[in-house]
């Protein structure tokens, strides 16, 4: 037999056994996404600017527990059922097209002792299951869309927050990543205590193991792209570095526009008492802490309602 | 209005089952006029969309497949399927997006059930 004619032969059976390989990977996710694998969070991509409220793996430390998740990072508070804050790192290597997950998983990760929140506990709540890292933010494949789909990675966020004001925030972020290659370094989080959803005002859902925020924050540093990893990315990091921070109310009267929310860091570390980008030289961390983004947003389309009868009623209504 | 069997059966395989995403919504059902075999044709007739919505079509199957493990989401696609001819799914719009669960009847009009789902 020629070379000519074993050829497709020998294509077919590479693609074989390159498919016999690849197959464990596709098909594992789906049943072991939500226990995601932890990882070293003195070297995670997902921890680059610090650790903000100073988390730990103890267990005994339940209202701070650090969870170094391959996909993002987060300390959770396990007394009030949501994470103290999220931080994840964005770059066009995480985005894709992965479908959604539609039930919320609970955090098999979690130690004994600390609460597992479900989601059932959002049932009836008047809160949507707000994502912290969006599913947006992990759609390279299936499992990675999945990893945020786990309800340690949620907060109970007013309707229209979640479906208006933060998710134009997100796809703006997005939107420098496609675009411009940026990289991105992102920390979102809960601040006070009681929101408006659609069914008034609550301190707390799910029989009071839910707190429920009184305001949604967010920091993104927004660095050039390029090649080069995490390690490449720290060292970009100037004085000059374009920081966006965004504090909004958890309330169902929020809107579209979030540029009107833009803020400082430090006004977000006087709120929660959290200190940020404390992994930079203290000069540098200043100078970004203080600054105020004033740059022009341009003007982003929403997608229209799918049916502005179902709008919920908001506190005035 | 004379008694409808169809909204009956379908408000009965509905009932208490909520939609999940971001939130949770219930199903409502519905019987539009008899009409030709298209559902979107369907849609635009009696539902229509917003200028430059998206609408996305998926079998039955797709749209059931991660939800069938509550055996009330398996006996609803059950009820859709022995009850109308050629059941599909319409997805319109984002973020928030109206989810028509349709088919038709041997006298061409179209029942169906209703949701919403948030993905954010």
């Amino acid at each position: 037999m020629s070379l000519k004619r074993c050829l497709p032969i020998l294509l077919l059976s590479l693609s074989l056994i390159l498919t016999a390989f690849a197959q464990p990977r596709s098909a594992a996710p789906l049943a072991n996404a939500p226990q995601q694998v932890l990882i070293n969070p003195a070297t995670s991509p997902q921890l680059l600017l610090g650790n903000p409220s100073n988390a730990t793996s103890d267990p005994r430390n339940k209202d701070n527990f650090l969870l170094s998740k391959r996909y993002y990072a987060l300390a959770y508070d396990s007394d009030a059922g949501i994470p103290r804050w999220v931080s994840w790192q964005l770059t066009r290597d995480y985005l894709g097209d992965a479908p959604r997950k539609r039930e919320f998983a609970e955090d098999l990760s979690l130690p004994p002792g600390l609460t597992r929140i479900t989601h059932k506990d959002y049932l009836e709540s008047g809160f949507d299951r707000g994502h912290m890292c969006p599913h947006a933010d992990r759609g390279r494949d299936i499992d990675m869309s999945y990893a945020t789909f786990v309800m340690t990675n949620i907060i109970p966020q007013a309707p229209s927050v979640n479906q208006k004001a933060w998710a134009m925030l997100e796809d703006y972020l997005r939107d420098l990543v496609q675009k411009q290659d940026a990289h991105i370094y992102i920390i979102a989080g809960p601040a006070g205590r009681g929101g408006w959803g659609s069914k008034g005002f609550r301190t707390a859902i799910a029989n009071g193991k839910v707190h429920v925020p009184g305001q949604c924050w967010k920091i993104a540093l927004i660095l050039p792209g390029g090649s080069g990893g995490p390690a490449a990315d720290f060292q970009k990091i100037t004085p000059a570095s374009r920081v966006l921070a965004v504090i909004m109310p958890n309330d169902n009267s929020v809107s579209y526009s979030w540029a009107q929310y833009r803020t400082s860091v430090n006004e977000i570390e006087n709120v929660t008492g959290l200190k940020f980008f404390d992994k930079l030289p203290p000069a540098t961390a200043a100078a970004l802490k203080a600054q105020i983004d004033t740059t022009d947003i341009p003007q982003q389309q929403h997608p229209t309602y799918g049916d502005e009868n179902t709008n919920r009623p908001t506190p005035g209504e | 209005m004379p008694p409808d069997p169809i909204l009956d059966t379908l408000t009965q395989a509905s009932k208490d089952l909520l939609y999940p995403s971001d939130s949770d919504e219930p199903f409502t059902p519905f019987h539009w006029p008899a009409g030709p075999a298209d559902p979107r044709a369907a849609l635009t007739a009696n539902a229509p969309p917003p200028p430059g919505a998206k609408i996305e079509q998926l079998s039955l199957e797709a749209f059931f497949a991660d939800l069938t493990e509550d055996p009330r989401f398996a006996a609803l696609q059950k009820t859709l399927q022995s009850t109308l001819t050629t059941p599909t799914v319409l997805r319109i719009g984002e973020r928030r997006i109206l989810i028509y669960l349709l088919g038709q009847l041997p006298d061409h009009s179209w029942p169906g059930l209703k949701t919403l789902s948030i993905e954010t």
